[in-house]
């Protein structure tokens, strides 16, 4: 089931992050993935990305959160654009913040936490609808 | 003629005189005849001889016929005069017969001599009769126009039958004439009769020979002059013996004088009346009733005001009072005042005397149920033979009622001025208080513990503080500006009042300033209230985001561990793991339910500390404070050789919340000890400043400082950090704002990135 797709996930919440490659890898396999506590340097990485990569990206974070890292990501050539698939994963049940995330043209969708199996194969085979 | 003519012959010629002689001879004429040929000859024979007639020759060697007939006529003797000559031509004959000669005969026609001796003679003769008669008649003619004159009277007579009309001498003058300068005709008389008057005299003159009556007539003629003369004319049928008529006999009288007397009299009543209409006219006119007073007080005479105000009100004194007397009126007078009247009775007695110019009193009474006034003036009737006054009264009911109606105004705005809760006062343009109210007194005295007193400058009554902000009143007042604001002042006894205080400018009719008025209303209720409402909406206000912050704080800091505990144990249940793994998710899920219990209890702190307000509140020192924060974090402070210094020399304590402060200022301090750059000496900075009643307090530190631009909005949110690589949970300054408002405080900071940190907090005292 391997699609060649990277994974990259952005949550000071180091557990979460933890929790996010262990599903990932339970449910796709040996795949790609990257996490960062630090948005910032989360953020580096992505900057050079050369294949499709997905990316799951925390809102609330101190110094940098969600988005901000998202304006920062505007920035960005749009080849690198074009390789990105932005899910949101918060831990949030407000339905502002989904609002927001869906009002956002970067974003693909809004993953409630916990990641779960299904919701990774849907991403993986592009069938994830927000 | 039977006696012999005496006939006095010019002659020097004796043949001549003999020819002559035969000749009168011949014609059988009886005469005695005297020859002269000389002036004195002449003059002596006119004297002497007494001649009938005289004949002369024309020219003489001593003298000629023009010369002798000259004498005779110097003489006054009637004699006629026949001029003799042979050498005269006729108009010579003619010139000579017009200075007196009777006839003239040629000396060679001689034979005509006697026959012009005889008329000449004859006509004479009958002039003499004539004369005679016409001298009788002339001297009662004379005398009867000297009287006629005299009595500038004239008689006229027409004979009916022939219409022969004789005017007398006199009559003449009447009609505008010089005595018989013209012929006596109906036409003459009406000639200079005046245009007016000339109607009227043809009619009575037709009427009466019309009817055969006698007749007068009273017309004016109009003098040679130009003046006018006035006839009285009358005139009667003259009958014959037969009964009929036969003249008209007129007289005509000169009346001018008459007329011009009475004319002017009349004119004089005339003007005597029009003035005297005039005075009663003004009288009459007058609003004031007036009534003349005699010397013993009685009415004399009164005005039509007067007479309607005897009507108007009953008085019931005949003859509207005149002959009364004027004191006995006023007593009757139901409703006037019996002082009033006794006032008025002495006033009128002193004008009399003299001993007063004038009088003059106001006074009232009820005049069908209506109060009414009248002012009384008494002045001296000038007049030199008699004493006494004239008395107005003038009706100023309306005046009165106008006064008494502004009074009462005046009274009920004192009133209002004393009794409003707004205090008042007014101050001229050289700020000086010129009145005030009762109010404004109490409130000087409650606030400045002053009596408000007129003729101090206001600003002795304010503040120093205040001073600027009276003077951009004024100013403004000054411009026509008004100006309303609200102020608070602290009393002694802690407490704050409020008023609106309201200023407007007084400007007189010129529209100039002449100072302005201040109004100061207690709105000290009001504003509490108000106060009151605002706290209450901004509590509100406060709650709603506290709630949306609870929203947050479920949604992230809550709902992120729950979140991993139920990732991590859906992992444990469904996924192959190895133990290293399931041993991983179990310390995960520990640490996660750590992070719930922590933020459960973070926000039952929060809650306590907007919960509690009511807890007791006690001095608190500053210096003390610090002391005991610096113990606490002694192995921090040591270890990095942080330097904390303090200065509360301005103010130490404060009336407050001990645990409150003591936790604000342990989170600044110990923020600025976790926030310190590194390899840089940390200083950090406490005072205490006493600003006009409030107390500010500065933490500053060297640290590292907040972007503000970036994050000036969220830096007192809860579970904000802005650094990654410090541990925190964003909880510090979220605190230290709640409770320096709930202390009723306020904060503010100002940060520079790698510079330092300054945060202020202000308390109101």
């Amino acid at each position: 089931m391997n699609t060649g797709l990277k994974y990259v996930a952005v949550d000071d919440d180091s557990f979460n992050n933890m929790l996010c490659t262990m599903i990932i890898e339970d449910t796709l396999g040996d795949v790609d993935i990257t996490t960062f506590t630090k948005p910032e340097e989360g953020l580096a990485f992505i900057e050079n990305t050369e294949s499709p990569t997905v990316l799951f990206l925390d809102i609330n974070m101190p110094t940098l959160n969600g988005w901000e890292f998202l304006e920062l990501y505007e920035k960005f050539s749009e080849k690198v654009k074009k390789y990105l698939s932005i899910y949101i994963l918060s831990s949030s049940l407000d339905q502002r913040d989904k609002n927001k995330a869906k009002a956002n043209k970067y974003v693909k969708g809004f993953i409630s936490k916990p990641l779960d199996f299904d919701t990774v194969t849907l991403i993986a085979n592009g069938q994830f609808l927000a | 003629m039977n006696q012999s003519l005496k006939i006095l012959h010019i002659e020097d010629i004796q043949s001549d005189a003999e020819l002559v002689e035969r000749t009168l001879k011949r014609s059988g004429i009886a005469f005695e005849k005297l020859i002269v040929d000389t002036k004195a000859e002449y003059m002596d024979a006119l004297e002497n001889f007494n001649p009938d007639v005289i004949l002369s020759d024309h020219s003489l060697p001593a003298f000629n016929s023009l010369e002798a007939l000259k004498i005779l006529k110097q003489t006054g003797r009637n004699i006629p005069f026949i001029l003799i000559t042979s050498t005269v031509s006729e108009e010579f004959a003619v010139s000579v017969m017009k200075e007196g000669a009777s006839d003239y005969v040629l000396k060679d026609r001689l034979q005509r001599l006697p026959n012009a001796v005889l008329n000449a003679i004859g006509k004479y003769q009958s002039d003499q009769e004539r004369q005679v008669y016409l001298d009788k008649i002339f001297a009662s003619e004379a005398l009867f126009t000297k009287a006629e004159l005299l009595a500038e009277f004239g008689t006229w007579r027409i004979e009916l039958d022939t219409n022969i009309t004789n005017w007398s001498a006199g009559t003449y003058p009447l009609l505008g004439y010089d005595n018989g300068e013209v012929e006596p005709s109906y036409e003459n008389f009406i000639k200079n009769i005046h245009p007016d008057d000339i109607d009227e005299v043809v009619n009575n003159f037709k009427d009466a020979t019309d009817n055969v009556q006698s007749a007068e007539a009273d017309f004016r003629v109009i003098n040679k002059d130009g003046s006018t003369r006035f006839l009285h004319a009358q005139f009667e049928f003259e009958r014959s013996e037969k009964g009929q008529p036969a003249y008209i006999i007129g007289f005509n009288q000169d009346v001018t004088r008459s007329k011009l007397a009475q004319i002017e009299i009349q004119k004089n009543i005339e003007e005597l009346k029009a003035a005297s209409d005039r005075q009663t006219g003004i009288l009459n006119a007058m609003p004031p009733n007036v009534v003349l007073l005699n010397e013993a007080g009685k009415i004399v005479a009164v005005n039509e005001s007067w007479r309607k105000f005897t009507l108007a009100n009953n008085l019931g004194v005949p003859r509207h009072g005149i002959g009364y007397s004027y004191i006995a009126i006023s007593e009757k007078a139901t409703g006037v005042d019996a002082s009033a009247v006794k006032k008025i009775e002495k006033g009128i007695k002193e004008v009399i005397d003299g001993t007063k110019n004038e009088f003059s009193i106001e006074y009232s009474y009820y005049s069908q149920g209506q109060k009414v006034w009248f002012q009384l003036i008494v002045a001296p009737l000038a007049d030199k033979t008699q004493k006494g006054a004239v008395v107005l009264h003038i009706d100023i009911t309306d005046r009165k009622q106008a006064e008494e109606l502004m009074l009462q105004s005046k009274a009920n705005l004192q009133t209002i001025f004393e009794n409003t809760d707004i205090a008042y006062v007014l101050c001229d343009a050289e700020h000086k208080i010129v009145s005030f109210n009762t109010k404004a007194n109490e409130l000087c005295q409650e606030q400045f513990n002053k009596k408000i007193k007129a003729g101090n400058h206001a600003f002795n009554y304010f503040p120093k503080s205040k001073i600027p902000n009276l003077k951009d009143a004024i100013g403004k007042v000054m411009n026509n500006e008004r100006v309303i604001y609200e102020t608070s002042y602290n009393l002694k006894d802690g407490s704050v009042k409020w008023y609106e205080v309201r200023w407007a400018g007084v400007a007189n009719e010129k529209d100039e300033n002449m100072g302005f008025i201040l109004a100061f209303k207690d709105i000290t209720e009001r504003k509490i209230s108000e106060m009151e409402r605002d706290l209450m909406t901004a509590d509100l206000v406060q709650r709603n985001n506290d709630l949306e912050k609870f929203a947050y704080i479920i949604s992230h800091n809550l709902r992120a561990p729950v979140a991993n505990i139920i990732g991590a144990s859906n992992a444990l249940n469904d996924m192959d793991l190895t133990p290293e793994d399931k041993e991983r998710l179990s310390r995960g899920i520990n640490i996660s339910v750590m992070k719930l219990d922590e933020v459960v209890n973070d926000l039952n702190q929060i809650l306590q500390v907007k919960g509690s307000v009511d807890e007791r509140k006690e001095i608190v020192r500053f210096s003390e404070l610090v002391d005991n924060i610096k113990i606490s974090i002694s192995n921090l402070i040591d270890k990095d050789n942080i330097d904390i210094k303090y200065n509360f020399s301005e103010v130490n304590e404060l009336f407050v919340l001990k645990p409150y402060l003591y936790s604000i200022f342990y989170n600044l301090i110990s923020n600025s000890v976790k926030y310190r750059r590194q390899h840089v000496h940390s200083i950090i900075e406490i005072r205490s400043s006493l600003l006009e009643n409030k107390i500010e307090l500065t933490f500053t530190d060297n640290g590292m400082g907040i972007d503000l631009n970036k994050n000036a909005d969220q830096i007192f949110g809860l579970y904000k950090r802005f650094h990654s690589n410090i541990e925190g949970k964003g909880m510090g300054l979220f605190m230290v704002k709640t409770q320096v408002e709930t202390l009723g405080g306020k904060i503010s900071l100002n940060s520079e990135e790698n510079k330092g940190t300054e945060f202020k907090i202000e308390f109101e005292i």
